[in-house]
């Protein structure tokens, strides 16, 4: 009996040990990784504000502010409150958001709609329409700012309204090498724009020399990839992004990246990608964070952290790290919708909008890199 | 030849109103009681002796209420050829030359005044002595071109006496706001009317003090002077005003000190007034018991001595012979060929009586009253209110109009006895029911200006 | 005998005269029909198309007054700074002796002044050269120049952690510029309402406070609010925009130390109510308005139950914040504000009453403690930073006042110029500025035409029945050559327009004496549309040239013709872009009298928004997308996006 409660009590003690030291060895393990690790989420739903479970976008301001585009408005969230919202009755062109930039400069936030485009600025709504403005067209699908122009991709070509001179220009199959006009993604690369064209690639667009360079799937194919790292994985272009040089590609078949040299293509099946429906990146430095239909990625090409969510709602994150064999590890939260549609992350959160609620995904203390070498 | 007389008179010239000590006893009317026989204009030159006046209104039976035209160039004053004449306007140069009748209005008329154009403007008929404010056929002002032609430009249901033209060009008056009730004493206000008669206004006076209110004037130093008195029949009066940047909440005395008796208070131009008061009582100086003419100056602490004192007569109005700057003039957009007006309100339920003297219902439409003739009123009709409140009519003009604001079982929620007109083609706007004096409206397109205004024309125009 | 001959030459020659006549009638009919495509046409003159612009008054040289615009004192409040910006000039002046000490050109039109904490450097906005200029205060020379944002006007310096800063009001670009001083440049551009007028600075320099002149145009029956804009001048980013409610022609701002509020003269509008009458305030009145730094905003009156003080611009407040200082352009005085007063009364106000205040007439008697009258047109104050000494810009006088602020007495003037009472132009901005010929005082011509300009807002005269008629207020700059006049056509000049009907319809008074209305319209006629020297002749980029290719179409791109009567060009005939007829183009709303409005000319169309008689389009893309009729406002169905832009880019080249 004594034997028997000594190593009861040994036992117990291991496991308590164990049980002590776990984040150590997983601090351990992904402080090897050079990428940022959710260690869990905080679900934010109807109790906090947000007017719908559908949320389309979220950014976080310079200031501090926490925006979410929601099927049913405009939300904000200043520190730590509830979100206070902005529908059509304050003046926003149309309640569901699809896509928000901050303008560096002035802290003005211009939001895109399925009816206009609308600038947010010190507490009040500037609506664009196409009947009222140059914007080519009412729904807007993604915006940038780039050199004070704020870039519109619509269903109908982007546009570019010079915020000193109040003059806009559009671009789509008319005037550019675009295939058609429907645009879902426009990017600003330092001097250079990425239009991402539905069905069409991307269309690189040089506005100092008014040329256009379009990038279109070499093998053509819309539901195989055939040569990988050949060019752009897809030509139904669902989201662009950038940063420090590196152009990132949705599409509903892979996803892409481009450095301005060379290419990179993932699918689901040959690749950690967790779907080839991909529809929305957020680099940071140089590593991105990936929204797809099955669930949110961080990967720098090489390194892939993927989380996931079950039917049951129940959470995991699978970790693939070159060279080692794929850790999955159930989560204590779960990311509260696979369904990703707008991510913000920086080097200490992140945020994630999905088709039911809105997740901020904490950190493991000790992980998150910027370092992260690209592998061509 | 006038304007000889004029230019003759040194500057500091006065024109006063002088009438006997003799006690008078019963009036022939309303003005004869206070210009009894005999009184008389005058003009008098520095040094001001007595006995040296320059009589402009000789062979008058009896004369007062003088006024200047803005050029100093003209005097006019109401006057009376005989025993049992009516009063009429007389016309005379300030220096004095021919007399010259300006009016010949059936039941007499008085208090001239000078519209921003030129045009005279008096008060007509003058009515029985103590009769004033229960007149059954009422004094109101009238407009005379050069022609001779009057035209009547009030139409209120009591008297408009005493007009005063403004600076702004508006004629400022003294009238009695509706009875409320069998209230005996009347709620006598100062008032202001466009000089073509549309947009007729309270000024100032609305139960803040003594109700007997007469002979205002614009101080020229941002106040409207009157004479207040505990009756409006009372022969004792001081002086009072108001401030012209806030008339209904500025009324106080106008002397800070006290005085026995005044009968007039004028501007000299000179940033002081022309005062007539009664010496009597008035210590460290000669006694004559008679008003005579004192300068006072707005910060004077006490009174000096008088001005002007001839002790055979009462001194009781002067004015100096001084141009000042004329009036305002108004374009008029009435149009004489109409009979009706157009009646706006922003919102009815706009109001500043106080919740105690509401029910708390709320309005859903307003009735238009008209007075046919004392004691006789007639419904002209009802109109909804707008959702906002307002209401737009098309009324019949130049009738005293009443209101009465109806909640959803016809009950009476605010009622405004028959007193404003409108002429014809007047568009007439309001803010609410008994608005608040002195307020802007609210920068709201008003439902009812979007529809066609109601017509509530059609019972007195059809009515004999 | 001999007469037979002679009378049959003369009948002869009467013959061939109406044959002539005839003939020409005739020819004059056909060429009318030829070239606007109407039938409806009467015999017209000539010169509705035939005219040159040169031949215009506001093409002709003027004579340059020295107007003074901004000031600025120096820290040691020895020196006065004035802005010339009619001669191109600023001037520096003792301020004891009030004496003028050195002059700089500055090109440009240098309009706002500011100037640094340790008074080295003077800083100048020059509204026409769209550029602020460095002084060097101890050489008074010009030693930076920087491109800014267009029709810069006021400028305010802040010491801010991160260095000096200028924020400066851009009033035709409508933003704002962040301007680093060292080194000299731009950091933010931050848009700003419409025509960022005046910019002032928290003591600590952590906020910028920009008010705007004029109200962004939207629904014409809403209610038009111009805005106050809060920048951080450290960095150029918005902070925060505020309405001034139903209020614009906010032309001044100043902030009261030690209070934490922004002060702006503005005036009520209130173009929404029926203009039925004049008296209290229906049109509008001057209000105070006072912000704090969150922007929650109560408007105050500034004027009297029965007397104006009309277009409010320009205002300074003490060091102590206890006073402030608010001249009045229209009514030549400068109102003397208690601020103790007024802090008092908003102590005891409830939240009801300081939203209704405004709407008080008699509430100004609180706090108004004095009104000191000024020369002609004052529009720019400032203060001696020991507060000791008020200087006002008297504008048409061509003078800046000297107020002594214990005694509230004027003590003497820096003399500019000489009035320019020799001038009819002068003599006529005087007229067009003064509201002595309105009634009460209540407002002038330039309440509603800023500089001769529009406030964008529609009004609703009675003078053809209560709520007919919504008319948007039209421009004056560039109206010479342009009439008739008004959306009906009906008045044939400009005396015709501002005499006896306008006093009947608006001023409610007296109409303007023969001899100041000739003065008022050499005024008017001398004004030129919006900046045009700096449009006129400019090369057309690709997008405007397209665009001008489309104005002047006379076929669709698919070869289909255009008729006549709908090509833009034949109604909008150049050079005025108006053939002065009028003209049905399917904008007829269920309270006008009739399908027939004048043709606007297009000169400076984009700065006139909003657009249509009754102002229902905000922009220019509006005349053809949401109020387009059945092709009647020119052929526009053909139209894709790139062409209807393309086509607004032109306009506003004009």
């Amino acid at each position: 009996m004594k034997i028997a409660g000594i190593f009861c009590l040994r036992l117990a003690s291991l496991v308590t040990l164990l049980w002590l030291t776990a984040p150590l060895q997983i601090l351990a393990t992904e402080a090897e990784l050079p990428l940022p690790v959710i260690e869990r989420f905080e679900t934010f739903g109807k109790e906090q504000g947000v007017p719908t479970n559908k949320v389309h976008a979220v950014l976080k301001t310079s200031d501090g502010k926490l925006w979410i585009g929601t099927w049913d408005g405009l939300c904000v969230r200043e520190g730590e409150g509830k979100f206070r919202r902005y529908g059509p009755e304050e003046g926003l062109s149309h309640k569901l958001v699809t896509c928000m930039v901050e303008d560096p400069k002035t802290g003005d936030l211009w939001a895109g709609t399925m009816r206009g485009l609308n600038k947010v600025s010190g507490g009040k709504i500037t609506r664009y329409f196409q009947t009222d403005s140059g914007l080519p067209n009412n729904v807007v699908y993604g915006v940038d700012i780039v050199n004070d122009n704020i870039w519109a991709a619509t269903a109908a070509g982007v546009g570019a309204l010079d915020l000193k001179t109040g003059a806009w220009k559009i671009y789509d199959h008319n005037n550019s090498n675009m295939h058609e006009p429907w645009c879902y993604a426009v990017k600003g690369a330092k001097d250079l724009i990425y239009i991402g064209v539905w069905g069409a690639g991307i269309v690189e667009h040089n506005p100092q020399e008014g040329t256009f360079k379009a990038y279109r799937d070499p093998d053509g194919d819309f539901h195989y990839d055939l040569v990988p790292d050949d060019g752009p994985i897809n030509d139904i272009t669902s989201w662009l992004a950038w940063n420090d040089g590196l152009l990132w590609q949705c599409t509903y078949f892979g996803m892409s990246r481009y450095d301005g040299k060379y290419w990179k293509t993932w699918v689901q099946d040959k690749t950690p990608l967790p779907s080839n429906f991909t529809q929305f990146a957020w680099p940071v430095n140089r590593y991105c964070w990936i929204g797809t239909d099955k669930g949110a990625s961080v990967t720098d090409g090489t390194n892939w952290v993927n989380y996931f969510v079950g039917e049951a709602g129940a959470g995991w994150v699978e970790i693939h790290q070159s060279g080692k064999a794929m850790e999955k590890r159930p989560m204590s939260t779960a990311l509260c919708n696979g369904f990703v549609l707008g991510i913000w992350a920086d080097e200490k959160e992140a945020w994630l909008a999905t088709s039911k609620g809105l997740s901020r995904g904490i950190f493991a203390s000790g992980t998150a890199s910027g370092k992260v070498a690209v592998v061509k | 030849m006038l304007a000889g007389c004029q230019s003759e008179l040194p500057p500091g010239s006065l024109i006063v109103t002088q009438s006997t000590l003799e006690k008078t006893g019963a009036a022939a009317d309303s003005l004869e009681r206070l210009y009894p026989p005999g009184s008389r204009i005058a003009c008098i030159v520095p040094p001001y002796k007595a006995g040296q006046e320059r009589i402009l209104s000789a062979g008058l039976y009896t004369a007062g209420c003088p006024i200047l035209s803005p050029d100093a160039q003209h005097v006019y004053f109401a006057g009376k050829e005989k025993v049992g004449a009516a009063w009429q306007i007389y016309e005379n140069a300030p220096g004095g030359g021919r007399l010259k009748r300006m009016t010949a209005m059936p039941g007499g008329a008085m208090y001239p005044a000078q519209a921003g154009n030129g045009d005279l403007v008096f008060c007509s008929p003058v009515p029985e002595d103590g009769r004033t404010w229960t007149a059954s056929n009422p004094p109101a002002l009238y407009r005379q071109a050069p022609d001779g032609t009057p035209r009547r430009i009030t139409f209120g249901a009591a008297a408009a006496i005493e007009p005063t033209v403004m600076r702004d060009g508006t004629i400022l008056f003294v009238s009695a706001k509706p009875a409320s009730g069998t209230a005996a004493v009347p709620r006598l206000g100062l008032f202001t009317v466009n000089d073509d008669g549309t947009e007729v206004t309270a000024y100032a006076v609305d139960n803040d003090g003594a109700p007997g209110i007469s002979r205002p004037r614009e101080l020229l130093d941002g106040r409207v002077g009157f004479l207040a008195s505990a009756e409006p029949a009372s022969p004792v009066k001081w002086g009072e005003a108001v401030r012209q940047a806030r008339p209904f909440a500025s009324r106080a005395p106008l002397f800070s000190f006290p005085t026995s008796a005044c009968r007039a208070v004028e501007p000299d131009g000179q940033g002081a007034w022309l005062a007539c008061l009664r010496t009597q009582g008035l210590m460290g100086r000669a006694m004559s018991g008679s008003l005579a003419v004192f300068r006072v100056t707005s910060d004077a602490r006490s009174l000096g001595t008088p001005l002007f004192d001839n002790p055979a007569w009462n001194e009781l109005e002067a004015l100096p012979v001084a141009p000042r700057p004329k009036p305002m003039g108004h374009v008029s957009a009435i149009k004489l060929a109409l009979k009706t007006g157009t009646l706006l309100c922003l919102n009815a339920h706009f109001t500043r009586l106080a919740s105690s003297q509401s029910s708390g219902a709320l309005a859903v439409k307003v009735r238009v009253l008209a007075r046919r003739a004392p004691d006789k009123e007639i419904v002209l009709g009802e109109t909804a209110l707008q959702a906002d409140g307002s209401f737009m009519a098309a009324v019949p003009a130049e009738v005293p109009l009443g209101f009465e604001l109806l909640d959803g079982q016809d009950q009476v929620i605010h009622r405004l006895s028959p007193s404003i007109w409108l002429r014809p083609g007047e568009n007439r706007s309001c803010l609410g029911c008994h608005e608040p004096y002195n307020r802007t409206p609210r920068n709201a397109r008003p439902i009812a200006a979007g529809l066609p205004p109601a017509n509530l024309t059609g019972k007195m125009l059809a009515t004999p | 005998m001999r007469r037979t001959p002679i009378i049959i030459s003369l009948l002869i020659g009467l013959l061939v005269l109406a044959g002539l006549g005839w003939g020409s009638a005739a020819w004059s009919r056909a060429h009318e029909r030829r070239w606007s495509g109407r039938l409806d046409l009467e015999l017209v003159s000539c010169n509705h198309c035939h005219l040159k612009i040169e031949n215009l008054p506001w093409a002709q040289p003027s004579r340059r007054h020295s107007a003074p615009a901004g000031l600025a004192v120096s820290p040691d409040n020895r020196k006065v700074y004035i802005a010339l910006d009619e001669r191109n000039e600023v001037v520096e002046a003792d301020g004891v002796t009030l004496a003028i000490t050195r002059r700089l050109e500055v090109r440009g039109g240098p309009f706002g002044l500011a100037i640094d904490a340790k008074g080295e450097r003077l800083y100048a906005t020059c509204r026409d050269g769209d550029r602020v200029v460095a002084i060097d205060l101890a050489t008074f020379r010009e030693v930076e120049s920087l491109a800014i944002g267009a029709g810069p006007v006021a400028a305010t310096y802040c010491d801010t952690q991160e260095g000096g800063r200028l924020v400066i009001a851009n009033s035709v670009s409508d933003n704002i510029s962040v301007v680093s001083l060292s080194p000299f440049k731009e950091l933010a551009r931050p848009q700003a309402g419409r025509e960022p007028y005046a910019v002032a600075a928290a003591p600590d320099g952590s906020i910028a406070f920009v008010a705007n002149r004029l109200a962004v145009p939207e629904n014409y029956y809403s209610m038009a609010s111009s805005e106050l804009t809060l920048v951080d001048p450290s960095k150029g980013k918005l902070l925060l925009r505020s309405p001034f409610e139903s209020a614009h022609l906010a032309e001044g701002i100043a902030v009261a130390p030690g209070r934490g509020w922004a002060l702006t003269p503005l005036i009520k509008v209130r173009n929404l109510v029926p203009i039925t009458q004049v008296a209290n305030g229906w049109v509008m009145s001057s209000g105070l308005a006072i912000a704090d730094a969150k922007g929650s905003i109560i408007q105050m009156p500034l004027d009297e139950a029965h007397d104006y003080f009309a277009d409010p611009s320009g205002i300074a407040v003490d060091a102590a914040g206890k006073r402030a200082f608010i001249v009045s352009g229209g009514s030549d005085t400068v109102t003397v504000v208690d601020l103790e007063l007024l802090a008092r009364w908003l102590a005891g106000a409830s939240d009801q009453a300081k939203r209704e205040a405004i709407d008080d007439l008699s509430l100004s008697a609180e706090y108004v403690v004095a009104r000191i009258p000024t020369g002609r047109n004052p529009r720019h104050a400032t203060l001696s930073p020991d507060g000791k000494r008020l200087y006002v810009s008297e504008r048409l006088e061509d003078a800046v006042l000297a107020v002594d602020t214990a005694a509230l007495k004027p003590i003497g003037r820096i003399r500019l110029g000489d009035g320019g009472q020799t001038d009819p132009i002068r003599r006529g901005e005087r007229v067009f500025t003064q509201a002595a010929h309105t009634f009460q005082r209540q407002f002038s011509c330039r309440s509603c035409h800023p500089d001769g300009h529009v406030d964008g807002l529609s009004y609703d005269f009675d003078g053809d029945g209560i709520g007919d008629n919504l008319l948007d207020n039209r421009s004056l700059q560039g109206v010479a050559g342009t009439s008739p006049l008004k959306w009906n056509g009906k008045n044939p000049s400009l005396q015709v327009q501002c005499g006896v009907r306008f006093a009947r319809v608006l001023m409610r008074t007296d109409p303007i004496p023969g001899a100041e209305l000739d003065d008022l319209a050499a005024y008017l006629n001398s004004l030129p549309p919006p900046r045009w020297a700096r449009r006129h002749r400019q090369v057309l980029t690709p997008a405007q040239e397209r665009g001008r290719r489309i104005f002047f179409a006379t076929l669709t791109p698919a070869g289909e013709p255009i008729p006549r009567e709908r090509q833009c060009h034949v109604c909008h005939r150049p050079p005025l872009y108006s053939n002065r007829l009028m003209s049905s183009v399917g904008t007829r709303g269920s309270l006008d009298p009739s399908d027939l409005f004048d043709t606007p000319h297009l000169l400076g169309v984009a700065y006139t928004a909003p657009y249509l008689h009754d102002g229902r389009a905000k922009t220019l893309e509006e005349l053809w997308t949401t109020y387009q009729t059945n092709d009647l406002h020119g052929v526009s169905s053909y139209m894709n996006k790139h062409q209807l832009n393309d086509l607004v880019e032109f306009l506003k080249t004009l």
